[in-house]
């Protein structure tokens, strides 16, 4: 079980355990069976919809339960309910996952639960001509950001409620900005920038924003560069910063940035000289300006370079010491050997 | 701790998975009831002992799993069919030849009827979906000698568009790269002969910095290392054929550090509860890496290799070469 | 108990500081019969909370290390919901301390703020945050680069096992600001801002190795209640902690006598302690007496506090006066940090607004205050607000504190127990309204119309704390007998880095309770009874110890 200590315990406190644990069992499989008999009998009333509410804060993992509480909803209750209580019925449901996920912060079932509910809101309160045909839509799929950024404060890589984070964006009613969504991913990175989850965030919504022209390309580019190199600067040992500063770089076709960028790792490396990070980075890019700028640079220098940064990284990180051969045993430049 | 791999405890930690009716634990996991059961089955046959659990026994749950109303297999007697059960299922009967118990051309239609039109599969009839599914449709596709009958393009397409920078996958697209879900994806690209669209250096350089310094893997940058990525790393790392891009020993005796010297079982770390989702994972692992005594486990099908390579079904590995 | 009976208890505590009260919590859960008296109404001895009019009454009333007060007025609006500390301080979040609150219980009866900000004053007249973790480094927007790497490199080696490292190698005695920059190639600003806001050293002599293990404490404590290492008590923090160790001590059943002073003290034919009070008819009889700090004039055999390099009071504490100040605000601090650093797009309107500053710490580092500030003491100035139930809404309470240097400022040998010879007192106002002034205009702008004056103090006081004069005893040994049945932990220096006080008491407590237990168990004549194994016994239920603090 992730995370779950195990502890050495007495054959008395563990029969005790057993022993407290019983009843418990009992009456878990006695509502299993009813629960599992009235979805066999087709059963779709409320009673029925109130037990699975009992099973299901017991165990939000039982799939088939999730399943069949929400048969009850589209079969039982919704037919017979106003769009106002169809609306009810579905934040209400939404607030049980809350709590659920406060325990559960990672089952799938839960999530997955709540983008059923937030499909199904009906349209309301009011019709086309009068009032919001969307208000009830707003106000549920602003709750979810809200209830997804308190997920993220509590686990910051969670990696359910990043995803939920994305689909909520991408389909709330009001659409969010995605400038807004990029102040957000600073501030988590600024609260933690080991965070990558935030930085592949980033790296998400960048590529949108300068495609669609809303950020002015190199000026934003420019930016990045300087924030990820503060991070680089303050832990050298973060994978985050850099694995995000090999995505700014990409494929290295501009030379000029290439080499501005070798210059300030081998700055950083110069004060740090046991950096692996830099030097593996360091290896990357001149193998780029290899491969893309051969015939402006000197071939033999950049080689010799990468030659010897990849004997000291086999030294200083020997666990991965096959990998620093494999590339020097190839011609540096060659990116195809694989 | 334990510096070998404690077989016997092992084995019967997972003879006894089934008598644990009076734990609590036990009956709030039936959701995953079949997957608990291929996960031991597979770990008991890379250990040597495919006969350690009553084969009959076994054989009668899985059909008592069926659905008969989906046509797919839920985790547990009276439980909805689901994609990922239903792929328990069919690797439990193949394990014991016994295909013949199942209903292929239903189950086919049932998978196949969960492909969406953007190409991922869902998990059941209320349409979650994730790049596992994919995988899982795939694998069991091929598995059943089915996979003619798959939109191989466009469930490629789908999985293409899951592919990250860093060269990892996502479970759908613009998803944070996942150990595990590079492995479902890698396999998956595996199974379909289109491992043209991964970046193998830059997937194999991510998969190689998930080693932390206790040898431990994790499954994402600055994450804790477990026992299942173990798995889940080596695995794209065997398909890739880097396994040698980390260190072998260290994990191995990670592994080792994680089991219950007492119990049996392997933990997803050192000092913690064990269960037989690690316990697999932790010996799957140990077979990739070449421990000694171990069955050899196939990475693209997670199952003991003699049996996928008697269905034909082994991939061949990649040569590294170089171009000069 | 009745005031007209005797009473006979294993052990009588006369004083309710930090120490006294923890020692007596710990003693009275042990099983001990305790009985606690204060000549004061009041718990927490010198180290008290006091409302406003008590504040007041306290001031006016001749205090033994109290000297030249000097106030701006005698009331204030709400004066009874303040509560002043005598001794200004703050919590490290890890640390003996907050291990004494958690394992003792008491943590459940107070409250806690975490500490917002602390800022370093620059000679510029700008205030600038510290940075004292990872991620404010990373933020900060005034460091360069390379800077960065070297100060976090620093923070690393502290934070670290450093005491077989190269780098400290031949420096464990050299002024800490010299070690920051020769060694860590830190430059100027940034080796004040160490120095002071992080390590809070009171000198720029301070020596390396003692200012490495204090701020390894605190960098420690950073992220178990929050961002911040330090928290700091509801209603004046150290006076309020004293007292909720008194009311653990009376749940136990220790007995609590305030407001008595001894009107004598004699020894029975059986060799206990007798006391009698004044206007209080029955005796209390003891076989053991602490004398705390306050009262501290018996011959008694003293307990020394620890001096280990790594503990909170170590040998290298200065034993000299302090200036303190309190002054009352009704204007928040404004230590303007940009809430983001990577402004862009929507932020502004996307971003909550910024909060009302309730709790920080301004530190000037010597020569920060080019008028009237001096130019080899630092000073500090904690701030704290509403939040932490120590004033009323809309006001603050900020303490100004500097130890000026004076004739005997550094003893060539400290010696804790050192006397003081009252010379050439410096004036507490004339050392501290600069710093106080500083403070006041760093205040958020009023709504008003003299918007750009700075605001006025609605109330303000200062006054020179001066060390304990201590006559002490022959340290206790099994040789003699009669020194046994006194103790009296030797009184602590007036002046501490602003977060050890706390720290410093508990683990003196702690000392103070094993020689009580030792002292009492060989009066019982050993064997009898059980063994004592930790000063806290194990807690029936361990739920909230962590929920408690916010």
């Amino acid at each position: 079980m992730h995370g779950v200590q195990r502890v050495r315990q007495s054959a008395e406190a563990v029969a005790a355990k057993k022993l407290r644990e019983q009843s418990k069992i009992r009456e878990y499989l006695a509502l299993t069976d009813e629960v599992l008999a009235k979805k066999a009998a087709e059963d779709w009333s409320r009673e029925a919809l109130g037990l699975t509410t009992r099973l299901l804060q017991i165990n939000p993992e039982f799939y088939t339960v999730w399943n069949y509480r929400r048969n009850i909803l589209l079969r039982g209750v919704f037919p017979e309910s106003s769009p106002a209580e169809i609306n009810d019925f579905l934040t209400d449901d939404l607030s049980m996952t809350t709590l659920a996920l406060k325990m559960h912060p990672k089952v799938y079932w839960i999530w997955s639960h709540r983008r059923w509910c937030l499909e199904n809101v009906p349209d309301g309160p009011g019709t086309d001509a009068e009032g919001d045909i969307n208000g009830w839509r707003k106000i549920n799929w602003e709750r979810e950001l809200f209830v997804v950024d308190k997920m993220l404060n509590a686990d910051s890589r969670n990696f359910h409620a990043w995803s939920y984070r994305r689909y909520v964006l991408a389909r709330m009613p009001d659409a969010r900005s995605e400038t807004a969504e990029l102040a957000y991913t600073t501030r988590k990175i600024e609260a933690n920038f080991s965070n990558f989850s935030a930085w592949h965030q980033r790296s998400k919504l960048l590529t949108s924003l300068w495609g669609s022209g809303k950020l002015e390309y190199s000026k934003s580019k420019e930016e990045e560069f300087e924030l990820v190199r503060n991070a680089m600067y303050t832990d050298p040992n973060d994978q985050s910063a850099w694995i995000y500063h090999r995505w700014l770089m990409g494929a290295g076709a501009d030379k000029e940035v290439l080499e501005r960028e070798i210059a300030v790792i081998q700055e950083l490396l110069d004060e740090q000289s046991d950096s692996k990070w830099c030097m593996e980075s360091l290896v990357h890019y001149k193998r780029l300006l290899l491969q893309k700028h051969s015939s402006m640079i000197d071939v033999g220098k950049v080689t010799n370079d990468c030659r010897r940064l990849l004997r000291e990284l086999r030294g200083i990180d020997p666990a991965r010491q096959r990998r620093y051969e494999d590339i020097g045993a190839c011609s540096i430049a060659d990116h195809t050997m694989f | 701790m334990s510096t070998e791999l404690l077989t016997a405890l092992h084995v019967s930690y997972i003879q006894n998975l089934g008598n644990s009716t009076d734990d609590l634990m036990y009956h709030l996991t039936a959701h995953l009831r079949l997957n608990a059961i291929y996960w031991g089955l597979t770990a008991l046959c890379i250990m040597g002992h495919p006969d350690a659990l009553d084969k009959e026994d076994v054989i009668r749950f899985v059909e008592s799993c069926w659905d008969e109303k989906a046509g797919g297999f839920g985790a547990h007697p009276a439980h909805d069919a689901h994609i990922h059960p239903t792929l328990s299922a069919i690797q439990i009967l193949i394990t014991y030849d016994a295909l013949d118990r199942l209903d292929v051309p239903r189950v086919v239609k049932f998978i196949l009827s969960l492909q969406q039109p953007s190409g991922v599969f869902a998990g059941d009839s209320f349409g979650e979906i994730d790049t596992r599914f994919s995988y899982i449709a795939v694998n069991a596709l091929s598995l059943l000698g089915c996979l003619d009958q798959l939109d191989k393009d466009k469930t490629v397409e789908y999985i293409k568009q899951c592919r990250n920078f860093d060269g990892g996958f996502g479970s759908t697209i613009g998803a944070e790269s996942h150990a595990g879900q590079v492995t479902v994806c890698v396999a998956a690209l595996a199974i379909l002969d289109r491992l043209d669209e991964v970046d193998t250096e830059t997937l194999a350089w991510w998969l190689a910095e998930r080693q932390l310094p206790n040898g431990g893997l994790n499954g994402r940058p600055e994450k804790l290392e477990d026992v299942c990525y173990s798995y889940w790393v080596l695995s794209a790392l065997s398909i890739l054929d880097k396994v040698a891009w980390i260190d072998s020993e260290k994990l191995t005796s990670f592994i080792l550090s994680a089991q219950d010297t007492e119990k049996g079982g392997i933990a997803d770390r050192p000092g913690d509860m064990v269960d037989v989702f690690h316990t697999q994972f932790g010996i799957a692992g140990l077979s990739i890496l070449g421990y000694p005594g171990l069955v050899e486990l196939d990475p693209v099908y997670c199952m003991p290799a003699p049996i996928i390579e008697a269905k034909g079904l082994r991939k061949g590995r990649f040569r590294t070469t170089c171009n000069d | 108990m009745n005031d007209e009976e005797d009473a006979t208890f294993d052990i009588i505590v006369l004083g309710t500081g930090l120490t006294e009260s923890i020692a007596a919590a710990a003693l009275s859960k042990a099983g001990f019969n305790v009985a606690h008296l204060d000549r004061n109404e009041y718990y927490g001895s010198g180290e008290a909370s006091l409302s406003f009019d008590e504040f007041i009454k306290w001031q006016d009333k001749p205090q033994p290390f109290i000297r030249g007060a000097s106030r701006s007025g005698d009331s204030i609006e709400q004066a009874r919901a303040y509560s002043i500390s005598l001794s200004p301080s703050l919590i490290p979040s890890t640390g003996p301390l907050i291990d004494a609150l958690v394992a003792s219980g008491v943590s459940r009866y107070g409250g806690f703020r975490l500490i917002e900000r602390v800022c370093v004053y620059e000679a510029s007249g700008i205030v600038k945050p510290v940075p004292g973790s990872k991620e404010d480094i990373f933020k900060d927007k005034d460091i360069s680069l390379l800077d960065k790497r070297r100060l976090m490199r620093f923070l690393m080696f502290t934070a670290g096992d450093f005491e077989d490292k190269k780098e400290l190698e031949g420096h464990a005695d050299s002024p800490f600001p010299e070690f920051l920059k020769t060694v860590f190639s830190l430059n100027e600003e940034m080796t004040d801002a160490i120095t002071y806001a992080l390590a809070y050293c009171l000198s720029p002599t301070d020596p390396t190795l003692p200012a490495l293990h204090r701020l390894r404490r605190y960098l420690r404590s950073a992220g178990r209640y929050g961002a911040s290492p330090f928290l700091v008590g509801h209603y004046g923090s150290s006076g309020e902690i004293a007292q909720g160790f008194c009311r653990t001590a009376a749940v136990s059943g220790a007995v609590y006598i305030l407001g008595r002073s001894v009107n004598e003290e004699t020894i029975s034919s059986d060799h206990q302690h007798v006391i009698q009070l004044n206007n209080f008819y029955g005796r209390l009889t003891a076989s053991l007496v602490i004398h705390g700090s306050s009262s501290a004039t018996l011959h008694a055999a003293v307990v020394p506090p620890p001096q280990a390099l790594s503990a909170p009071f170590s040998a290298s504490s200065p034993n000299y006066p302090v200036a303190r100040g309190v002054a009352i605000i009704d204007r928040p601090l404004s230590l303007g940090v940009p809430a983001t650093q990577f402004v862009e797009g929507e932020e502004a309107a996307d971003a909550p607004p910024p909060p009302v500053l309730d709790t920080a710490v301004v530190v000037f580092p010597p020569g920060s205050l080019p008028n009237g500030g001096s130019s080899t003491a630092p000073a500090t100035a904690l701030v704290v607000g509403e939040g932490t139930m120590s004033c009323p809404k809309g006001k603050w309470i900020s303490t100004p504190t500097s130890t000026p240097p004076t004739p005997r400022a550094r003893p060539p040998a400290p010696d804790p127990r050192t006397l003081y010879q009252p010379g050439a007192l410096p004036d507490a106002r004339a050392v501290l309204q600069p710093y106080l002034d500083a403070v006041l205009a760093l205040a958020s702008p009023s709504h008003d119309a003299d918007a750009t004056q700075p605001p006025t103090p609605l109330f303000s006081t200062f006054y020179v704390q001066t060390p304990h004069s201590y006559v002490s005893g022959a340290p206790s040994t099994d040789d003699e007998p009669g020194a046994r049945e006194h103790l009296a932990p030797v009184p602590l220096p007036p002046v501490f880095p602003l977060p050890d006080a706390g720290d410093a008491a508990a683990v003196h407590a702690e000392s103070l309770f094993w020689e009580a237990v030792r002292v009492l168990m060989s009066a019982r004549g050993g064997g009898e009874g059980e063994e004592i194994k930790s000063m806290w016994p194990p807690m029936e239920s361990r739920e909230e110890e962590e929920e408690d603090f916010s």
